[in-house]
């Protein structure tokens, strides 16, 4: 029976099947076949191309369906459609100023309003940035201080845009699209005026919920289009108001550069007159370019499971993540999963991109966010993340034959590969740091290292606040290693200095305790004598890993760091702690295989390295 | 799996014989069949000679997905007309009959540059397999441009 197997896609297969198939008539007119010179062969390639060609063709199509695998950016929008989801345009970097300006700015008048669009300038890698209000702030008088106070000023970056189209009803396909792709949408407003000769409008708002929507409400639709950009309709006098006839439509926004002038801190007023004294609340954040395709993969079917509710971790997660710019890793937890439990409570961290705790307005911001999306009477707590800073000793053997590069190059390699991990694999919530994968990237960083050994060690700092009355803990969330009545302490700390004299921490057995270790602050001698000054000013718990001190002598505010051995090797970053290795305080010694370099005669003076230092 | 069952020639008599060892479709189209209207297929000895004549006047990456099939004598007739070309020229012959043409045997090469005209006459002859006759092809290779 001849055959000819179509479900092959490569070129050269779908030849050699057409071969195969002709090849079955073996009455048939022609037999050159097999021989890429014949004109036969010829024809042959020109019907597998366009086998080829149809194929990928299909195969592309299929694949531009679905919200997985495409490609183009206007069909994974297309499908995220489908689920509800806007993809988030761009965001102007926001920053919170306070202002004081002199009464005599305003003559001394019982009011004075600092006008939206008030410019301030900023300068941020030799480049300036401008900054808008984008709403009037009125202020009394303070009559005390003869000055006018404004408490909190945000300014965005950009400039504001306007974008007006005429309604014509003729044209049933009226689009009214805005053709910038440096819109901010978040700060977009939309006003309909009568006609041209009005001043008069109504502002329209973003459609959020089907409740409470009705013929009369003043609302729009927005989505992205085809070419990229924003889209916005109206509704239809049924569900939401319908623009009349001649209708003035004005989109007023920002234009804005995103995420580059993200980090201004100073900021200079223009504008003529007396110029405000300027205090910075908090520094220009939260600008973001407009979201790319893989993130609206991620987002777009999280948010439709989600339903605009926040009910499971993975709708906190989506939600915050689609709202707010800024955020590099989030994590989130039940107030039953706490230490010590918080019931009726949700555990929100976030680290963001630029810093290591997010911003007074990001805080803000997230609350209401979830005020109307989150289950009643469930309160959301925002907490700072902790960070469990990772540092190690790190010996590995190398063949110097093997390499060109000398002791100290290899050690920078290593020190290299480990930052790159330290970058790329941790830094995130809920993390692991699996010991034996950064075994095997030293091990792998160059062709000449043979064998690596890593000690792995753990710190924390404890922040004393002087005048601080209250016990306060440090939580490592890990068993440490040691025995419960060891000798040599477990812990040590930096040091720090009261009335002349430098103290550290350390711990020793505890009378009676199983499970519980004492902790002292001692001083010592020139000559490396220790002696004990606080006897009991905390305790420590090794299965648990936490620290509790009691309130330390100190002359100021303090950061210690107490540095402990985990009893894993591996780490698991639990919570809000966040792990991040100190690579500065990592140690890399590399030392030559003798066995490697030298033969069976170098077994003599071969070195293993020890468990412990 | 699929399998497609069609063949839609079945039934119609082959107008070549069945005695034919090598049998090609002639790329020119020229020749029709009086009574059937169908292209009369190249036979054997004129098959070779086609497959040859198609292999050397085919330059590398012309056919799709096949980089290597073919010679590259269109390029170096831009290169100086020289004995160093001809013999360029016939290394590059030599080489696709060998790797992509295995119905021939002795081949023989001759490359004659006229470099008034900048332009070569190449004879190439050689043995098919089936057959002690020794055969015979030649171009006149001339730059168009």
């Amino acid at each position: 029976m001849k055959q000819l197997n179509v479900t092959e896609l490569d070129f050269d297969q779908i030849k050699a099947n057409l071969i195969t198939y002709f090849k079955q008539h073996e009455s048939g007119a022609y037999k050159d076949w097999d021989f890429e010179g014949s004109g036969l062969n010829q024809m042959l390639d020109v019907l597998a191309y366009n086998t080829h060609y149809n194929a990928i063709l299909a195969h592309n199509s299929l694949n531009e369906s679905f919200i997985d695998s495409a490609q183009i950016r206007s069909n994974v929008v297309s499908r995220a459609k489908l689920l509800g989801y806007t993809p988030r345009s761009r965001k102007a970097s926001r920053a919170t100023l306070a202002l004081r300006f002199s009464s005599s700015i305003n003559e001394g008048r019982e009011s004075y309003t600092f006008a939206s669009g008030s410019k301030f300038t900023t300068v941020l890698n030799d480049i300036t940035y401008t900054f808008i209000t984008v709403e009037d702030y009125t202020v009394q008088l303070d009559a005390v201080n003869d000055e006018y106070f404004f408490p909190k000023v945000e300014i965005y970056q950009g400039r504001i845009k306007h974008n007006k189209y005429v309604v014509d009803d003729i044209n049933l396909n009226q689009k009214f699209e805005i053709d910038d792709d440096t819109i901010d949408v978040s700060n977009l407003e939309v006003n309909i005026y009568d006609n041209a000769r009005t001043n008069s409008f109504q502002a329209y708002v973003p459609f959020s919920e089907i409740g409470g929507v009705t013929g009369d409400s003043n609302i729009y639709f927005i989505n992205e289009n085809y070419a990229g950009n924003y889209e916005v309709s109206f509704g239809d006098n049924i569900f939401g108001k319908k623009p009349d006839r001649l209708n003035i439509i004005d989109f007023k926004y920002i234009s804005t550069l995103g995420s580059e002038a993200n980090g201004a801190t100073i900021f200079n007023w223009v504008g003529s007159g007396i110029s405000p004294n300027i205090t910075l609340i908090s520094k220009s954040s939260e600008g973001a370019e407009k979201e790319d395709i893989e993130s609206i993969r991620f987002n777009a079917p999280l948010s439709f499971v989600a339903q605009n509710r926040t009910v499971t971790i993975d709708d906190y997660k989506s939600i915050i993540s689609q709202n707010i710019t800024g955020i590099q890793t989030l994590s989130i937890w039940g107030g039953q999963d706490n230490n010590p439990p918080e019931y009726g409570k949700v555990f929100i961290s976030g680290k963001p991109v630029d810093g290591d705790t997010l911003s007074i307005q990001q805080k803000d911001e997230i609350e209401s966010l979830l005020k109307n999306k989150k289950v009643i009477a469930i309160l959301p707590k925002i907490v700072d993340p902790e960070y469990t800073y990772l540092y190690f000793d790190v010996l590995f053997k190398y063949d110097s034959n093997r390499t060109s590069l000398g002791q100290g190059q290899l050690q920078s390699k290593v020190r290299r590969v480990i930052e790159e991990y330290n970058t790329d694999q941790l830094q995130q919530f809920d993390n692991i740091f699996r010991y034996s994968q950064l075994l095997s990237i030293v091990d792998n960083s160059d062709f000449s290292i043979l064998n690596s050994f890593i000690r792995v060690f753990v710190y924390k700092t404890l922040d004393i606040n002087y005048g601080n009355l209250t016990p306060i803990g440090l939580d490592f969330d890990m068993e440490l290693y040691g025995e419960i009545d060891e000798e040599e302490s477990i812990i040590s700390s930096d040091p720090w200095t009261f009335g002349g004299i430098t103290y550290r921490l350390a711990d020793e057995t505890k009378n009676g305790s199983i499970n519980e270790r004492n902790i002292y602050a001692y001083r010592e001698t020139s000559s490396g004598e220790r002696i004990k000054v606080y006897k009991s000013i905390g305790s420590l718990f090794m299965k648990e890993g936490i620290v509790k001190i009691n309130p330390l002598p100190v002359e100021q505010n303090e950061s210690i760091n107490i540095y402990v051995s985990p009893a894993s090797n591996d780490i698991v970053s639990k919570r809000n702690n966040l792990l991040s290795i100190d690579v500065d305080r990592t140690q890399i010694t590399a030392d030559v295989d003798t066995i490697s370099v030298s033969g069976s005669s170098g077994a003599i003076d071969y070195k293993t390295f020890n468990r412990h230092r | 799996m699929s399998n497609v069952l069609s063949d839609y020639n079945k039934e119609r008599s082959s107008n070549v014989s069945k005695r034919a060892l090598y049998s090609d479709l002639p790329i020119n189209f020229k020749d029709v069949h009086p009574n059937y209207k169908d292209i009369i297929a190249l036979k054997d000895i004129d098959a070779v000679k086609q497959s040859v004549q198609n292999l050397i006047l085919t330059n590398r990456g012309e056919r799709p997905f096949q980089p290597k099939v073919g010679s590259n004598i269109t390029r170096l007739l831009f290169e100086p007309a020289d004995v160093f070309t001809a013999s360029a020229i016939k290394s590059e012959i030599l080489t696709v009959l060998k790797r992509y043409e295995p119905r021939v045997t002795d081949v023989t090469v001759q490359v004659f540059d006229n470099s008034d005209r900048n332009a070569y006459n190449i004879t190439i002859g050689f043995k098919v397999i089936f057959s002690e006759i020794p055969q015979e092809i030649n171009f006149y290779l001339e730059r168009l441009r």
